[in-house]
C-alpha cells in the first residue's frame, strides 16, 4: 500500500511514516500544506492520501474536494483531532473515505488505510460516535432525512464501531459477511451524502 | 548549569505519531528519550520512576501540562520542564511559565532545531519563540498598572524582581508553603521576603499588599 501523508506538523507527519514504515506501509511522500499535497499525489499515485483538515493554504475540505476529483483512484483518508460531528460529515461529504482521529491508536490509521485502499470506507469508533450522535439526534427531532435514510443494519453497524468493536465483532454479532462490514461503512457515507445534497437543493429551492 | 552530553527526555504527548517524530528529532542528536507516555497523570509517574534531564510536555493532553509541569517541578527540582504545543494562546504560555516550565515551543517548529531548544534549556536558558514572546509582551503592556503601587515607588525602595514573584502569588490566593515549593525556597526564606515586601509597601499585612497590587485602597 503506498501513502501520501499531508500534515503541516513536521513531528506529526514524521512520526506517523516511521510508525507506518513499521507496519509495511510504503510512505512515498510527505506534504506541509494542501497544494504540495495534490502535487504529490500527480506525481506520486499513491492509494491512499493521509490528509490533516486544519493546514494552512488550501482548506483541507479543498483539498479533499480537489485530490478525490482529480485522482479518481486514490482514496482520503482524513486524521484530524476534530471529533466534531460537522467536520466529521463535511470531510466524508467532500469525498473522504474515512476518518480518524489523532488521539486514536496508530492501529486506527492502518485499518483505515487497508480498507480505503480496498475501495472500502472506514470511520474509527471516535468518528462513528460523532455520527451517532447526530443521527440519534436527528430521530429523535423527527427528521426525516438524517435517520430515517439509514437502515436499521447501518445503524446498528454505527453503534458497533462506535463501541470500538473489530469487523469481525460485528460481522458475526449482526450475522453479516465480515468484509461487508466496510460496505456498510461506505452505504452510510453515502447517504450522508446524499442527505447533504438534498439539503442545499432544499435551501436553494 | 552543567549539562549533560546525552540528556535524558520524557515525551508527554497523546498523539503517538507526534510522540515518534519527537523521538526521533531528539535522538538524531544523541538524546536519549527515557520514557514516552499519554496524558498529564501518566507523566508524572514516570518522570518520578526516571528521573529524566527534562520534560517535553504537550499542553493540551488529558489532564493538561501545566498541572504536569508544576507536579513534577515540585517533586524533581533537578527536572527542567519545557511545554511543546499547537497552542499559541498568551494564558497558555503563562500558565504554563507560571506552573514551572521554563521553555514554550510550537509544534510547528522545524525538528531540527528540537535539541539545539532542548540544550538550551538544560543549560538555563528560556526557550520561546519571537512570535509568542512579541506576543507575551503586547499581554504584559496591557494589564492595568498598580497605580499606588508604582506612586509608592518613588519615595520607597523598589520592590526586587523575586519580591514581584512573590507578590503576585499572594494576590493569586497562594500560601507561605505553597510559594516556597513554587519557587524552590525554604519558607523561613519566603516569609522574609514578605515582610520585606509589606515593609517596602508600607502595609501591616499581606491582605494589604494584595488590595494594593490590585489599586484598591489598603485601608479598606
Amino acid at each position: 500500500m503506498r501513502v501520501v501523508i499531508a500534515d503541516d506538523h513536521a513531528f506529526y507527519r514524521e512520526g506517523l511514516a516511521r510508525l507506518l514504515r513499521k507496519f509495511g506501509v510504503d510512505v512515498v511522500g510527505e506534504a506541509p500544506d494542501g497544494e504540495t499535497a495534490i502535487r504529490l499525489v500527480e506525481e506520486t499515485s499513491p492509494d491512499v492520501i493521509l490528509l490533516d483538515l486544519r493546514m494552512p493554504g488550501v482548506s483541507g475540505l479543498e483539498a479533499v474536494r480537489i485530490l478525490t476529483e482529480k485522482a479518481a483512484s486514490a482514496r482520503v483518508l482524513v486524521l484530524s483531532v476534530s471529533a466534531e460531528e460537522s467536520d466529521v460529515t463535511d470531510a466524508l461529504v467532500a469525498g473522504a473515505s474515512g476518518y480518524v482521529l489523532k488521539d486514536e491508536p496508530v492501529e486506527e490509521v492502518i485499518a483505515g488505510i487497508r480498507a480505503t485502499a480496498a475501495g472500502g470506507a472506514r470511520i474509527s469508533p471516535g468518528t462513528a460516535s460523532a455520527l451517532l450522535g447526530r443521527v440519534r439526534g436527528a430521530i429523535e427531532a423527527g427528521d426525516d432525512l438524517a435517520g430515517g435514510g439509514l437502515s436499521t443494519t447501518e445503524l446498528q453497524v454505527l453503534d458497533l464501531v462506535a463501541a470500538g468493536k473489530a469487523d469481525r465483532e460485528v460481522s458475526e454479532r449482526l450475522s453479516i459477511g465480515e468484509g461487508t462490514v466496510g460496505d456498510y461503512v461506505r452505504s452510510i457515507v453515502t447517504k450522508l451524502q446524499v442527505e447533504s445534497r438534498i439539503r442545499d437543493a432544499r435551501r436553494t429551492a | 548549569m552543567n549539562v549533560a552530553a546525552n540528556p535524558r527526555v520524557l515525551i508527554a504527548d497523546d498523539h503517538a505519531p507526534t510522540r515518534a517524530g519527537v523521538r526521533m528529532a531528539l535522538e538524531r542528536d544523541g538524546i536519549e528519550v527515557c520514557a514516552e507516555v499519554a496524558n498529564a497523570s501518566d507523566a508524572v509517574e514516570a518522570a518520578l520512576r526516571e528521573r529524566p534531564d527534562l520534560c517535553l510536555l504537550d499542553v493540551h493532553m488529558p489532564g493538561g501540562g501545566p498541572s504536569a509541569a508544576s507536579k513534577i517541578t515540585s517533586h524533581l527540582p533537578g527536572t527542567t520542564v519545557v511545554m511543546l504545543t499547537v497552542s499559541r494562546e498568551n494564558a497558555d504560555v503563562l500558565e504554563s511559565l507560571r506552573r514551572g516550565a521554563v521553555g514554550y515551543l510550537l509544534k510547528d517548529m522545524n525538528p531540527a532545531s528540537l535539541p539545539v531548544a532542548v540544550r538550551a534549556a538544560l543549560g538555563g536558558e528560556g526557550v520561546l519563540p519571537r512570535a509568542l514572546a512579541a506576543g507575551l509582551i503586547e499581554e504584559l503592556r496591557h494589564r492595568p498598572e498598580p497605580r499606588r503601587v508604582m506612586g509608592l515607588a518613588r519615595d520607597r525602595p523598589a520592590l526586587s524582581a523575586r519580591e514581584w514573584e512573590i507578590l503576585e502569588m499572594l494576590a493569586e490566593g497562594a500560601g507561605t508553603a505553597e510559594i516556597a515549593r513554587r519557587l524552590f525556597l525554604s519558607q523561613v526564606t519566603v516569609r522574609r521576603h514578605v515582610s520585606s515586601i509589606l515593609g517596602k509597601l508600607g502595609v501591616s499585612s499581606r491582605e494589604e499588599a494584595v488590595r494594593l497590587i490590585r489599586g484598591e485602597d489598603p485601608d479598606d
